[in-house]
């Protein structure tokens, strides 16, 4: 029984419990965020985000600013923009995202390389590093999540047919250019919050596998959104817990968490339930 | 004349880049009017519609409008079937109720019966805890039409609202369309079953391009002089007439 009080004392450590906090925090939201961006088909928003994020962190590691203040700023901007583009212009959202994320990535290694001695500190925010987590984290995925969750909650109903049809939305007078807007800032937010967690390679798999996986057996869209909300909070917290007890990196434990509950889901209704 | 017009267009153009979809169109919408808009494959009537609707932009003329009437609409192409889409067939309908909410626009219980009632008429009810992706396409028109009438709308723009029905419930709808007209809602409808629509309106658009005609059905069939079903036969009066005679 030496994992159960292994696991025990790691309750006893200030930094596991805010892990588990941050966690689940980013779970909450990106599961909510993420119901709507994949139904909407912008799953990839979230991924290309990420890397966009990368670059911020390099750039405001360069800057010797705060990489976090930096890289909301940038990313929220850039959510926005990409939306902007994917609705305006003759270029398609799953091309514009592609061009993003590269030339993010190729931009922040090669702000990195420039920059030559933040190397390790961006590293950790690739990957992530749940363990580092500090207070500041805390309260901000605390509040993100908060937030996130009492507007999808008001907005629900017009979040819903503008998911659906945004056409319809918007004859039947709904402000779907504002509430775009405004997912793009919560996709946004909930990025940046998130690379610190779990790093900036893994946020999208957070924003797109509780969807997924939800997808396969709820009916409606009020369960589909419960289900990737309970299932996300679950498996981070799964996975935070597996993570320590077996000392491997949190990020990757709660992603690959993600596709075996997601590879189980689809193989049972693919293969028994038909 | 105290007359109320609903909508009046005056010289609308419209374009697609350098393409003219709909060129200088006027005309006035009254209310409780009941007009078929007709007219061949790529007119200019789904774009027309879509410039009523404020979706495309006015590339001349002007469209003013009584802002205070609850609009119904339904798009000619709605959805192409994301069969993965978990929204339910109550829950896409119930989306129709939301333009006349103010926030936070909750959908009540008495809203869901409003709901019911709707997809009992469009008799689709039994499907209503389906996923709108497993419907059949005649089944999805219906339950868009369902969205465009569940908020009691005042004024009703269709664009092709029974291209997917089968016939018993065309009828069914135009006798419905009747019946709603009478009790003084306003209807614009596209369509190219005007043998059907022709019984029930009191006036037909024909356009192509620009507006050719604009009169009773029955000047229509006048007009047409072969037969009234024909509406793909081009009226070409206006335009240069070649040598499509032969
Ligand atoms: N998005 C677009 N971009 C460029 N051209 C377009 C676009 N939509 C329509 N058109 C062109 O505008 C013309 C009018 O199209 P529209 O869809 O309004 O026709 P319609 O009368 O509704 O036809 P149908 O009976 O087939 O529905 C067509 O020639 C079409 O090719
Ligand atoms: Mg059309």
């Amino acid at each position: 029984m030496s994992w159960w009080e292994e696991l025990l004392r790691a309750f006893n450590y200030a930094f596991v419990i805010r892990a588990i906090i941050v966690g689940v925090a980013i779970a909450v939201s990106s599961s909510m965020i993420g119901a709507f961006l994949v139904l909407k088909k912008y799953s990839m928003v979230g991924h290309g985000l990420s890397h966009v994020a990368f670059a911020a962190v390099a750039i405001g590691l360069l800057l010797n600013q705060s990489p976090l203040i930096v890289t909301a700023f940038v990313v929220t901007l850039v959510s926005v923009f990409i939306l902007q583009i994917s609705e305006r212009a003759k270029i398609h959202g799953d091309a514009a995202i592609g061009l993003t994320a590269a030339f993010s990535m190729a931009l922040g290694t090669t702000l990195a390389s420039v920059g030559g001695g933040f190397n390790v500190d961006l590293f950790s925010y690739l990957f992530g590093s749940i363990l580092t987590i500090q207070r500041i984290d805390v309260v901000l995925s605390v509040v993100l999540s908060i937030a996130v969750t009492i507007i999808v909650i008001l907005f629900y109903n017009e979040f819903v047919s503008m998911t659906y049809d945004e056409t319809f939305s918007r004859v039947s007078g709904i402000k779907t250019r504002r509430l775009n807007i405004l997912l793009a800032v919560l996709t946004g937010l909930t990025v940046v919050v998130g690379i610190r967690a779990i790093g900036t390679i893994l946020i999208s798999a957070l924003i797109i596998f509780p969807t997924i996986t939800a997808l396969q057996f709820s009916r409606g869209f009020k369960a589909t959104i419960l289900i990737a909300v309970v299932l996300s909070v679950l498996i981070v917290f799964m996975g935070l817990i597996g993570s320590f007890l077996l000392g491997l990196p949190s990020g990757s434990a709660i992603v690959l968490l993600n596709a075996i509950v997601f590879m189980f889901v689809f193989l049972y209704h693919t293969l028994i339930r038909r | 004349m105290a007359q109320s017009n609903i909508i009046t267009a005056k010289d609308v153009t419209i374009k697609y880049q350098a393409f003219t979809a709909v060129k200088e169109v006027s005309f006035t919408i009254q209310k409780g009017d009941f007009v078929a808009l007709i007219g061949p494959n790529g007119s200019g009537k789904t774009t027309l519609i879509k410039g009523l609707m404020g979706l495309l932009p006015l590339n001349g003329g002007s469209i003013h409008y009584d802002q205070t009437l609850p609009i119904g609409y339904l798009p000619q192409h709605t959805h192409s079937a994301d069969r993965a889409f978990p929204a339910t067939v109550e829950e896409v309908v119930s989306t129709g109720l939301l333009g006349s909410k103010r926030f936070p626009r909750r959908i009540t219980r008495d809203d869901m019966k409003t709901v019911n009632r709707v997809l009992d008429y469009v008799n689709v009810r039994a499907l209503r805890k389906k996923r709108i992706g497993e419907l059949s396409g005649g089944q999805q028109q219906r339950v868009f039409l369902a969205r465009a009438l569940v908020s009691n709308p005042q004024l009703l723009i269709l664009d092709e609202p029974t291209s997917a029905l089968d016939q018993a419930m065309r009828d069914h709808f135009f006798d419905f369309m009747k019946k709603l007209n009478e009790s003084g809602v306003t209807i614009v409808l596209v369509t190219h079953d005007i043998a059907t629509a022709g019984e029930y309106v009191d006036r037909v658009m024909y356009m192509d391009q620009s507006l050719i005609f604009n009169d009773s059905f029955d000047a229509f069939c006048e007009e047409q002089k072969l037969s009234p079903f024909v509406h793909t036969h081009p009226l070409k009066h206006t335009h240069d007439s070649g040598s499509e005679k032969a």
